[in-house]
């Protein structure tokens, strides 16, 4: 493992860079009950629509203060909801500030963040939305759901079409013609239509944990069909390899020459492919959440942080640090296709 | 004697369909072979490229089944047996590949490809240093993978992992055909003394005759899928008798390349190259006969006695 870290650090700096970026992506969302200065569903109902808060040094009088400080914000125009800031008193940037009890995924439970200011004041890093929710925290948060269902859906389809594609291609005959059909089935659907469609088998006042389970589960189903079609090709090809006759030769197990001798031979697409995919993850669970279909709020996805901007132009005018979210998605794409790329060179034994 | 494998009237032919799957084409791979192999005596099989020989190589362990015939391992019918009840015979006998540089998984340690090759349930890494020794190679070759190594090193390992199940038998297709003359030279030495130590039986398939007559006892001749001749060293290299063995013998004495005039013919397969065809030969195909003390040919040439 570490020198598989090592030689993808001398392989392609950026993608080590990135290897890093996503890990800090992933650990922040995970710990988004301590890191997050408010609960997704705070709401100030006196701020909605807030700019990012400005962060000072300097008090109105010029005097510098070592610890930072915000000041309290009172709406200028409650049309346009711009805001000014009250002079009158300064709110200290305080760490590991006490609050609500939160419990960190259903286990331990925590009545610290790592930051916050006194009330009445807010400190919004990238502003609040229109109920005047602070947008950063539900970025944390709502990491949390789109990052985990692009892993585990990713797993589950990845897991599925290699084992479609390579017991179809490494059996064949009947077993091939019934799983591949099988797969042209589900293909010959466009993945968004079936994408709607198996949503809307369900009902639609599901727990946010059903809701949950069932966008993995419908991204996955829909996503191995290609890749068990690819590797089963590129098996059928593997097995007549004399290495994979030689390992036949020595008598060991089907699933063994599958595992050690064919599998590993597909990586070279099978390690971009899934990278590559991992975006589309993201993105379905944003679809189904900009149709309403997805995690409904108030619980937060970038999905649908994104798609209470979307179809509001006064809103992408007036508050475009909503679209952060979707420069969120944007940034952790690229991330995964820069990883993806360099990942498939550096797991070849033929560049070390 | 004891036999450990024998394979009879073994018949393999491959369906070789165009795009569209309109046209086929039936390209006859083995037809009717039937070879013995005896412990201690080493087999040569010998023919020009497309005679059959690694077809016949992969028939003999079953990884490419016969359409018709059996493969018996000590007197027993195996070639119905799935993969899975063929383990006992793949650690008895097993298989040296022409190209060292396909043969091994390019994504596996030396040491992961020998550590399947030994049957044993618990693999200490002497084991596989052993089979590396044993093969001339340095012991801390096992953490290498396959493209940093050198072609004969590569054969060397792909020598280690048949040897290391203690085979009795190894059938070695061309085991230096992809190599150069030093290296083949080596590689030779290899097996010769492994076969001395370890009392191995070969069954050593080239296209190289010199090859056979310092290595084997027994010949085979195969010419496009038929044993067109089978005999000792001394019969095949003294008084060779099918018109093609001649041929191999001195390949500049080629008098008739095959030609197209012949194609239609269903008779003798060497037709089209003999120089001595008769008559007999565009009707009908000659069968395996003996005609010395265990010296088979099949060719109507010494069959006129019978005929007249």
């Amino acid at each position: 493992m570490r020198r598989l870290l090592q030689r993808l650090k001398n392989h392609s700096r950026p993608a080590y860079f990135s290897l890093w970026f996503l890990l800090v992506f992933y650990f922040v969302s995970f710990f988004a009950d301590i890191l997050a200065p408010y609960h997704f569903d705070q709401q100030f109902r006196n701020k909605p629509y807030h700019p990012p808060t400005k962060i000072h040094f300097f008090d109105s009088g010029g005097n510098f203060h070592i610890r930072p400080f915000v000041y309290n914000t009172v709406i200028d125009d409650p049309v346009f909801k711009t805001y000014k800031q009250d002079y009158s008193k300064i709110y200290p940037l305080k760490f590991f500030v006490s609050g609500k009890e939160r419990r960190i995924f259903f286990f331990f439970k925590t009545k610290r963040y790592l930051f916050g200011v006194d009330q009445p004041a807010g400190i919004f890093l990238f502003g609040t939305d229109n109920y005047g929710r602070d947008i950063f925290s539900r970025l944390l948060y709502g990491g949390r759901i789109s990052l985990s269902i692009s892993l585990i859906g990713v797993f589950i389809s990845f897991s599925l079409g290699m084992i479609t594609g390579g017991i179809a291609g490494y059996f064949g005959g009947i077993i091939d013609q019934i799983l591949m059909r099988l797969v042209e089935i589900l293909m010959v659907f466009p993945s968004f239509y079936l994408m709607l469609s198996l949503r809307a088998m369900f009902p639609l006042n599901l727990s946010s944990i059903q809701v949950y389970l069932l966008i993995v589960m419908i991204l996955s189903l829909i996503g191995w069909a290609g890749l068990a079609r690819i590797i089963r090709g590129m098996v059928l090809s593997i097995k007549e390899e004399d290495y994979v006759l030689a390992a036949r030769s020595l008598g060991l197990p089907h699933w063994k020459i599958l595992l050690f001798h064919i599998f590993p031979n597909t990586f070279s697409y099978s390690i971009t492919a899934i990278t590559i995919s991992v975006p589309g993850y993201i993105i379905g669970e944003a679809a189904l959440s900009l149709l309403g279909l997805g995690i409904q709020e108030p619980y937060p996805s970038w999905g649908n942080i994104l798609s209470s901007t979307i179809g509001n132009l006064r809103v992408l005018g007036d508050a475009p640090w909503l679209l952060l979210a979707g420069i969120f998605i944007f940034v952790v794409l690229i991330n995964f296709n820069l990883l993806g790329d360099a990942l498939r060179n550096v797991l070849d034994p033929k560049n070390w | 004697m004891e036999e450990i494998l024998r394979c009879e009237k073994i018949s393999k032919v491959f369906v070789v369909k165009d795009f569209l799957g309109i046209n086929r084409r039936k390209v006859t791979a083995l037809n009717n072979v039937s070879i013995r192999v005896n412990k201690g005596i080493d087999l040569g099989v010998v023919g020009e490229s497309g005679s059959g020989k690694t077809t016949l190589a992969k028939v003999l362990l079953l990884l490419v089944r016969p359409d018709s015939g059996s493969v018996y391992y000590r007197n027993n019918d195996i070639t119905g047996l799935g993969d899975s009840k063929l383990v006992f015979f793949r650690n008895k006998v097993r298989i040296i590949f022409q190209n060292p540089y396909k043969s091994l998984n390019p994504r596996s340690t030396i040491e992961k490809t020998l550590r399947e090759a030994i049957p044993s349930r618990r693999v200490n890494p002497e084991m596989i240093e052993t089979a590396l020794t044993q093969t001339g190679l340095p012991s801390d070759y096992k953490n290498r993978y396959p493209h940093q190594m050198s072609g004969g090193e590569r054969q060397r390992v792909a020598i280690a992992r048949a040897i290391a199940g203690n085979p009795e038998c190894v059938v070695a297709d061309e085991p230096t055909g992809n190599l150069d003359a030093t290296t083949e030279v080596n590689i030779l030495k290899l097996l010769d003394g492994l076969r001395k130590n370890l009392g191995l039986t070969f069954v050593f398939i080239t296209h190289n005759l010199k090859i056979v007559v310092d290595f084997c006892e027994r010949i085979v001749v195969m010419y496009q899928g038929n044993i067109v001749e089978e005999g000792s060293v001394e019969q095949i290299l003294k008084s060779p008798l099918h018109p093609y063995t001649k041929i191999l013998w001195n390949p500049s004495s080629i008098t008739s390349i095959r030609e197209e005039k012949y194609k239609d013919f269903d008779g003798c397969v060497f037709l089209a190259r003999c120089p001595y065809r008769k008559k007999i030969c565009f009707e009908h195909h000659p069968v395996l006969k003996e005609k010395e003390k265990k010296h088979l040919v099949s060719c109507f040439l010494y069959e006129q006695e019978k005929m007249v």
